[in-house]
């Protein structure tokens, strides 16, 4: 395969791409917190 | 629950180890937080998806006629421009059919496939790299060399990934993020593949963002020839992480190292306890050596590097000191409870605590950073750390559920629920997490009985992965202690991956 037009589109189309999967890291880590800061408070109502 | 201090200075120092060993948890944490953060400190905004160098692969290969003839094939239909990649095959003297299948790959695509053979071969992956290095750079053909391994099969455009990166002269060397991808899934290799997810996806992220990485992917490195020619065009042979080695030199030169978790490729990983147990051994005894050639690095910022960072360091102290923290923690709590119980309770439930909620984040996080490790690996995240250390957690989650569960078991067993009974399983708790390396031990001997397979997978479930890794680095100690041979043990690969 050589360097033409199509390929130079398909390859910045997945760069783009790429980094949009980068930008829901945040929103992840933010929902994995949500989980323990909803245990850790189900832990102090009930258990403590 | 009343919190009350150590009444003694000994109890004040008992409390500090105990705490020390809830360092690596909080590392974890902390390696999660700046996962978040990576979008910010990617180099994708520096990268150039029209920049094609001319790629050299190098492969080494010691009697891999299995997986050959696939992860080849796979090489030669990649969507990167042909006349700019060229694959170098370096036979270590292999006694089965390799030789033959290289003949043939050879003449099926003529100009495209260099195969060298070595006359001596059994020195391990990095002499058998160097033959290899000393013809690639020999002429001006290649602008930049993928170190790879015979079993590896990469995504069609994983290649076109990791070189974009390149483009920038800041980088010195990109790797792309292996997946476990062994077909059918082995229950150890569905442990493998999630905790790839831990060690790639999200390790190898946090390190992008604060710019330091701690070790190149040993079957997906694209190295800038720069780079190669400044490291003297040669990889390490004095250590069993020569992958290692390269990282910390090239950041040690100023240079750039890049994790591209969407560049992919596709590993075999061993199907065997003692395979595993061989494999990480070895990985376990080149980072101390790493550790104790570089030791000077760690902690020591520097205006022209990033491997001084205070949180690299505490990642690679964390890593390799976690079994003697754990067995620190155990002598620890079993000390405090012989002078104070109450205390030994109380810095038990912390230390736990903390665990657990380290456990809940990293594992949902890890789970949501790739769909198809969340589909395979899901059981095996749940039960990474084994039943026994699961269960500990669930009792400091929900002390009173958990306590009325463990009398009935108790009282269902016979065994009765007196003080006696109590005391022996709180000193079985404490003791837990050093032990539970012996019992981990014992499933690496147990593999040596064939009829013990099924059971395995049992043992290891209880036990828990992750106190079986710790347990490797353990050995790994007494290893280089001893002053064991450092020889290079082959992983065994069958061929069987699925790629998809």
């Amino acid at each position: 395969m050589s360097a033409t037009p199509e390929r130079l589109d398909a390859a910045a189309s997945a760069l783009n791409e790429d980094e949009a999967v980068e930008r829901w890291l945040l929103w992840k880590g933010m929902f994995s917190f949500a989980v323990v800061v909803g245990l850790a408070y189900v832990r102090m109502r009930w258990w403590l | 629950m009343t919190i009350t201090t150590p009444s003694t200075t000994f109890g004040w120092i008992l409390s500090a180890l105990i705490l020390i060993g809830a360092v690596p948890m909080l590392c974890s944490v902390f390696q999660f937080f700046l996962v978040a953060f990576h979008r910010w400190f990617s180099h994708y905004d520096k990268a150039a998806p029209a920049y094609t160098p001319r790629v050299a692969v190098l492969v080494p290969a010691w009697n891999e006629a299995l997986v050959l003839d696939f992860s080849v094939e796979r090489m030669m239909a990649l969507d990167y421009p042909q006349d700019r990649l060229r694959l170098v095959i370096v036979d270590d003297a292999s006694t089965d059919e390799t030789p033959t299948l290289l003949q043939q790959k050879q003449e099926r695509y003529p100009g495209r496939i260099v195969v060298l053979r070595r006359q001596q071969g059994g020195q391990g992956k990095s002499h058998t790299l160097n033959h290899g290095l000393d013809v690639i750079l020999d002429d001006d053909w290649a602008q930049a060399v993928l170190i790879t391994d015979a079993d590896v099969v990469f995504a069609p455009d994983a290649i076109a990934k990791l070189s974009r990166h390149l483009a920038d002269p800041e980088v010195g060397a990109v790797m792309g993020f292996i997946r476990e991808a062994s077909s059918p899934p082995h229950w150890l290799s569905r442990y493998i593949g999630y905790e790839y997810a831990t060690a790639q996806l999200a390790a190898r992220r946090a390190q992008n963002v604060v710019g330091a990485q701690a070790c190149l992917a040993g079957g997906a490195q694209l190295l800038s020839r720069d780079n190669l020619e400044a490291l003297g065009g040669r990889m390490d042979t004095a250590t069993l992480a020569e992958d290692t080695v390269t990282t910390f030199l090239t950041q040690m030169r100023g240079r750039k190292v890049i994790f591209d978790p969407n560049a992919q490729c596709f590993a075999e990983e061993p199907a065997s306890v003692t395979g595993l147990w061989k494999q990480r051994l070895r990985w376990s005894r080149g980072n101390l050596q790493v550790f104790r050639r570089f030791h000077s690095v760690f902690f020591r910022p520097s205006k022209t590097h990033h491997p001084g960072n205070a949180w690299l360091g505490l990642q690679w102290y964390s890593t390799l000191l976690l079994p003697a923290l754990m067995v620190l923690v155990s002598m620890a709590l079993i000390a405090m409870w012989l002078f104070d119980a109450g205390d030994a309770n109380l810095l038990f439930r912390i230390f736990w605590s903390i665990s657990a909620f380290a456990f809940v984040f990293t594992t949902i996080f890890t789970l949501t950073l790739d769909r198809r490790v969340a589909a395979r690996s899901w059981r095996q995240a749940f039960f990474f750390p084994g039943l026994i250390n699961l269960s500990i957690m669930a009792f400091v989650i929900a002390p009173g559920p958990m306590t009325d569960l463990i009398r009935m078991i108790c009282l269902g067993l016979g065994l009765g629920w007196t003080d006696q009974t109590r005391s022996f399983l709180a000193l079985f708790a404490y003791a837990w997490t050093s032990v539970c390396m012996v019992f981990s031990w014992l499933i690496f001997r147990l593999d040596r009985l064939t009829w013990m397979g099924p059971v395995l997978s049992v043992f290891m479930l209880v036990v828990g992965f992750g106190p079986f890794l710790c347990s490797i680095t353990f050995a790994a100690y007494i290893a280089q202690l001893r002053g064991a041979a450092t020889t290079w043990d082959k992983t065994e690969k069958t061929g069987k991956v699925a790629v998809s």
